[in-house]
């Protein structure tokens, strides 16, 4: 299993071409301005069956904090850390 | 006194992962000073840098977002910010850091047509 890293905004291809590759038991953290994907009632919020995380600092260096999707996991550094143990390896896309 | 010539600094990117939105802050400030007219337009993930309430405090940075009253008390004439890039990314002016003026994409092409100098970030 993979986790798959997003550090880019939606509105670049990144998180599309994560998302057209990316096996259904994979889990895709938001790092960067890869955390505007996570924003509610946007038309990219179609993250699929996949469960996604997204880093809390860049959440809230954003002021995004109370206008994410509701299927978001919220992580902090010690948190990425542990996904990154748990899953087999990771791919960055950037 | 040089002649004063109508500016617009066009804010396309997000904050924090790169210095555009700070850069582009400070030059509408600094054209505001010298007593260029000035306006400012937000489109695109430029729009981000708008958004209330921002706390970079744990990915170290500075607060750039803390900078935006400024412009209005610098006479920075017109804040724009472009509707459709708003609607986009599921936000409303209530959710924006500064007063602004909603524009649609006719008007930006008249605010566009009227500019001396365009600095684009």
């Amino acid at each position: 299993m993979i986790l798959h890293t997003v550090n880019k905004s939606p509105r670049n291809s990144t998180l599309q071409s994560c998302l057209r590759v990316a096996a259904k038991d994979s889990a895709i953290l938001l790092i960067e301005d890869g955390v505007y994907a996570a924003l509610a009632g946007t038309e990219l919020e179609g993250l699929g069956d996949h469960k996604v995380y997204a880093l809390t600092a860049d959440v809230k260096a954003r002021g995004l904090l109370d206008k994410l999707s509701t299927q978001i996991i919220l992580v902090d550094y010690a948190g990425f850390v542990a996904l990154v143990e748990q899953y087999d390896c990771v791919q960055s896309w950037y | 006194m040089a002649e004063s010539k109508s500016f617009l600094v066009l804010n396309r990117r997000p904050p924090y992962s790169s210095n555009f939105a700070k850069e582009a802050l400070d030059v509408a400030l600094m054209c505001a000073v010298f007593n260029q007219n000035t306006s400012i337009l937000y489109m695109d993930d430029g729009v981000f840098q708008l958004v209330r309430e921002q706390d970079p405090s744990e990915i170290q940075q500075k607060n750039s977002s803390q900078t935006l009253p400024m412009l209005e008390m610098y006479e920075v004439n017109h804040v724009y910010v472009d509707a459709e890039s708003l609607v986009q990314r599921g936000l409303q002016k209530e959710d924006l850091a500064i007063p602004v003026e909603l524009v649609d994409s006719p008007q930006i092409t008249q605010i566009l047509a009227q500019q001396q100098v365009i600095l684009s970030f």
